[in-house]
């Protein structure tokens, strides 16, 4: 399994700086959350890892290669990219989306073979779509559509998955599943798996390694139980926190403490 | 073999004569026309062949009899209706070229001859004349049409010729009054104006048919106007004056408007010279008498 | 939409299309008798019935066959390029610029260097219009939103269009044959120019059904395209030349005629779904069977004149671009 990973990746949209010395190794069977307020940066820190962002300095390697010296038809056979948004301009099946998740395997001219069409099958059942493979992408509810972007990743059959707030704008169990299937790939076929969030108590329950990130800089990295602390949460976000052992499993929860 | 007897030898010769005499007649002159241009079915009728059109453009409207003969379309490519030409089975297709260009192609290509007459300016209704009879086997209709038509020419020039400087006057030919237009020296009206005996006021111009503002027109301080009156719509002095800014005009306020048939000056045929006419009498009244042509009308004074 | 039922549709519009082009056949001033019709194309020997059938009514047909395919392929890469429902060869300038090109050529008297001149003068004129209006569009607001590319193009078509009007009315002695050849029409067509006119599209066409998944993935956005492998630029631009050739083709051969660009991907879309592999064919046949009856009309509505076609997919394609969005507001594609 390669391995992706940012060295001193700082970047910059115009004179702003949004991201400096950001450093992450995504591990395989590692599910890595990257944590912080808005604008802090984890938009910017997903996209440069996926060849999207030029970095301005540092650099972001597949196995020690630099990624923008590698084709991009290489990289996007081991990295996939789920974006929090997707518009489609055109009305689209949720087979033929997910289906172009195999054209870099595929290739843009040669039409899908059996192979391809198992890959779609095993996507869609992993993501539990099957019976939707006809249905029009904008006929689906915001929580199956997620679960399509999800299935496309899948299919793509990539070892890194890097996706940007896949759990926004979903309900609670939705959430839950979706990052129950992503914890489970990555324990079991090794994917690694870097994503950022919002839900501190998420990452603390699903994610293996954390990264928090305020003002495009990293303030801490490590397991997800050490970078949860009141001190580093008040650094980043500015509230007040407590943390709390989770009564199941130990795992650190963060609750707000409010004024007064 | 039986002999012939005597009587019927100079019946046979007469015969054999005329024979030879029609197919010659046949060979030389086309008899199933079609004209694609109002100017030049206006000349096939003035030369005494109209009887032989079979097929004109809707513009075609004179002389009355060419509203008769069966319409092929309008003046243009796109609008020729090519079936229709083929079906009628000309011997000889007539055009003035402009705009007609890829049908005329496609006729040549199917088999049909077509003759371009170029009929464009004030001299080039001589040429077509004299290039139409020999086409028609009218060159002596031809040749005295034209001999007439200088002639008559001829008597203008001499006159205008005689005026003393600054005896012509200010012309100003309104072509449309929405958006205002009017035209150079390089049209048939152009070189009408400075023929008759006029200076029109905006010969100098590029454009053949330039846009120009009331401003402009002015400006100029012509002395007449005059208007074609575009068969539909009656134009007078009351309409003039309402256009914004033309009211001040000296010619407006004088009445010096004349109205006339536009297919006259914008037509270069045969009747340019009742066009000529018209206007050297209207710009000159007490040098050339009034033609006794039909189709104009003074504006009567506000 | 399953595989057969697509199978069956394309089919069922390619019986269509033949059997619009036949009856078509029959459409004219000459009076044909059907009957004869059939016999004429086959028999031997001359006749004046003969011409008109195999030079003037046949290659007419082919023609209208031939661009509206063209049209209507070329509009559906630029609706799949600029990702907007309202993009249309004409639309989007790429007509305007192909007639610029065009205008400039004949004022310049080079049409006389060869046949081949027309549409090659197009075919840049087409390029450069498409070109700036994407230069316009991205440097409008940093990445180029399907609606500023939208905009873009509205102003350089209408910029282009003013220009080819001041040319033409600067140069008002040549007017008649700019203003005709804008107005093409479909009427006085060889089969020579069919010749050379016909691979063109056909070649553009087939370039734009190779580029039909990459089509696809830029109509999920750049950076989903750009995270699946595709090269977007690169992507872009052949999209952009395959649909310039295509409209070029079809304005040199047939002047500007607007709306069948717009209105037969849209058809296609309801009727296939949008996956830019079917809409494709579908859209071509459409715009083949649209153009066609189109120009039946313009030659029969107001004998003994010709109505220029472009008049009637106007006065036609604006009601019916209408009517399909009413019916297909969702699926007509959302910007």
């Amino acid at each position: 399994m390669p391995v992706l990973a940012a060295h001193g990746v700082a970047c910059s949209y115009g004179a702003r700086t949004v991201l400096q010395g950001f450093d992450l190794v995504a591990e395989p069977g590692t599910l890595t959350a990257i944590l912080g307020p808005n604008g802090a940066g984890k938009s910017t820190a997903l996209r440069a890892l996926a060849r999207l962002l030029r970095p301005d300095d540092g650099t972001v390697t597949l196995d020690g290669r630099d990624v923008w010296h590698l084709p991009r038809r290489e990289l996007v056979r081991h990295v996939s990219f789920t974006p929090q948004l997707e518009a489609a301009a055109w009305p689209m099946t949720v087979e033929q989306a997910v289906l172009l998740g195999r054209a870099p395997h595929r290739g843009w001219l040669r039409p899908y073979s059996h192979e391809d069409r198992e890959a779609l099958r095993t996507a869609l059942r992993q993501v539990e779509l099957e019976d939707l493979g006809d249905r029009d992408l904008d006929t689906l509810s915001g929580g199956e559509r997620r679960r399509a972007l999800l299935a496309r990743a899948l299919a793509q059959n990539a070892g890194i998955l890097l996706l940007d707030e896949p759990g926004a704008h979903l309900d609670l169990r939705h959430q839950i599943e979706l990052f129950d299937l992503l914890r489970r790939l990555a324990r079991d076929c090794k994917v690694a798996v870097v994503l950022s969030l919002h839900d501190l108590n998420l990452a603390s329950l699903f994610a293996d390694r954390a990264v928090l990130l305020s003002g495009g800089r990293t303030l801490a990295q490590g397991p997800t139980g050490e970078v949860l602390t009141a001190g580093l949460i008040r650094q980043a976000f500015g509230i007040e926190v407590a943390t709390v052992p989770h009564p199941g499993n130990g795992s650190t929860m963060v609750l707000p403490v409010l004024p007064g | 073999m039986k002999r012939i007897s005597g009587g019927g030898r100079p019946a046979l010769l007469l015969l054999a004569i005329l024979l030879t005499a029609t197919r010659a007649d046949a060979a030389a002159a086309p008899r199933r026309v079609i004209s694609l241009a109002p100017s030049l079915t206006e000349m096939v009728f003035a030369l005494g062949a109209g009887d032989r059109l079979v097929g004109v453009t809707t513009y075609c409207n004179y002389p009355p009899a060419a509203q008769r003969v069966a319409k092929v379309g309008g003046l243009a490519d796109g609008t020729l209706d090519l079936e229709r030409v083929m079906a009628l089975k000309p011997d000889l297709v007539l055009a003035i070229g402009a705009g007609q260009q890829r049908s005329l192609d496609t006729f040549r290509r199917l088999g049909l001859r077509v003759e371009v007459v170029h009929s464009e300016t004030f001299d080039d209704v001589f040429t077509a004349l004299t290039r139409l009879g020999s086409l028609l086997g009218r060159e002596a209709a031809a040749k005295g049409l034209t001999a007439e038509l200088s002639r008559r020419v001829e008597r203008v020039r001499r006159a205008v010729a005689s005026l003393p400087p600054g005896a012509r006057p200010r012309v100003f030919y309104e072509l449309w009054d929405r958006p205002l237009m009017t035209a150079s020296r390089d049209t048939l009206i152009g070189r009408l104006i400075e023929m008759a005996g006029g200076v029109n006021v905006f010969a100098e111009v590029a454009s053949h048919y330039p846009q120009v503002s009331p401003e402009a027109v002015v400006e100029r301080r012509p002395e007449l106007i005059v208007a074609p009156d575009h068969h539909a719509s009656v134009v007078d002095a009351r309409t003039l004056a309402r256009q914004p800014g033309l009211a001040s005009l000296p010619a407006i306020r004088n009445g010096r408007i004349l109205v006339l048939d536009g297919d006259l000056v914008s037509r270069p045929g045969p009747r340019v010279a009742d066009a000529l006419e018209l206007l050297a009498h209207t710009f000159h009244p007490d040098l050339i008498p009034a033609p006794p042509a039909a189709g104009t009308r003074k504006a009567p004074a506000p | 939409m399953k595989g057969r039922g697509f199978a069956v549709l394309v089919a069922a519009l390619a019986a269509a299309l033949l059997l619009a082009a036949i009856g078509s056949l029959m459409v004219g001033s000459a009076a044909i008798p059907v009957g004869r019709t059939l016999e004429l194309l086959t028999a031997a020997g001359p006749s004046l019935e003969r011409t008109i059938l195999l030079e003037l009514r046949l290659p007419r047909i082919v023609l209208a066959l031939l661009v509206g395919a063209a049209l209507a392929g070329a509009g559906t890469a630029y609706q799949g390029l600029f990702l907007n429902p309202l993009a249309d060869p004409f639309v989007i300038g790429a007509s305007s610029g192909a007639a610029l090109g065009a205008t400039m050529a004949i004022l310049l008297r080079a049409s006389a260097w060869g046949p081949a001149v027309l549409p090659l003068a197009a075919f840049c004129g087409s390029l450069a219009a498409v070109g700036l209006v994407y230069l316009l569009g991205s440097a409008a607001g940093g990445r180029s939103s399907p609606l500023t590319l939208l905009l873009a193009g509205a102003a350089v078509s209408t910029i282009v269009g003013s220009l080819v009007s001041l040319l033409m009315i600067l140069h008002d002695q040549s007017l008649s044959v700019l203003f005709n050849w804008l107005l093409g029409g479909l009427a006085t067509t060889t089969w020579r120019e069919i010749a050379w006119g016909g691979p063109m599209i056909a070649a553009g066409v087939l370039a734009i059904w190779l580029l039909s998944r990459p089509l696809d993935a830029l109509g999920l956005g750049d950076e989903t395209a750009q995270s699946l492998g595709l090269p977007v630029a690169r992507f872009r631009l052949a999209i952009v030349l395959a649909a310039s050739l295509t409209t070029a083709a079809a304005v040199a051969l047939a002047g500007i005629i607007g709306f069948v660009g717009l209105v037969a991907p849209h058809a296609a879309r309801l009727l296939v779904g949008g996956r830019n592999a079917r809409v494709l064919p579908v859209s071509c046949l459409l715009g083949g069977l649209l153009l066609l009856l189109a120009d039946d009309a313009a030659r029969s509505l107001a004998r003994p004149q010709e109505i220029p076609v472009s008049i009637v997919t106007s006065l036609v394609g604006g009601p019916f671009f209408l009517f399909l969005l009413r019916r297909g507001a969702r699926s007509g594609g959302r910007s």
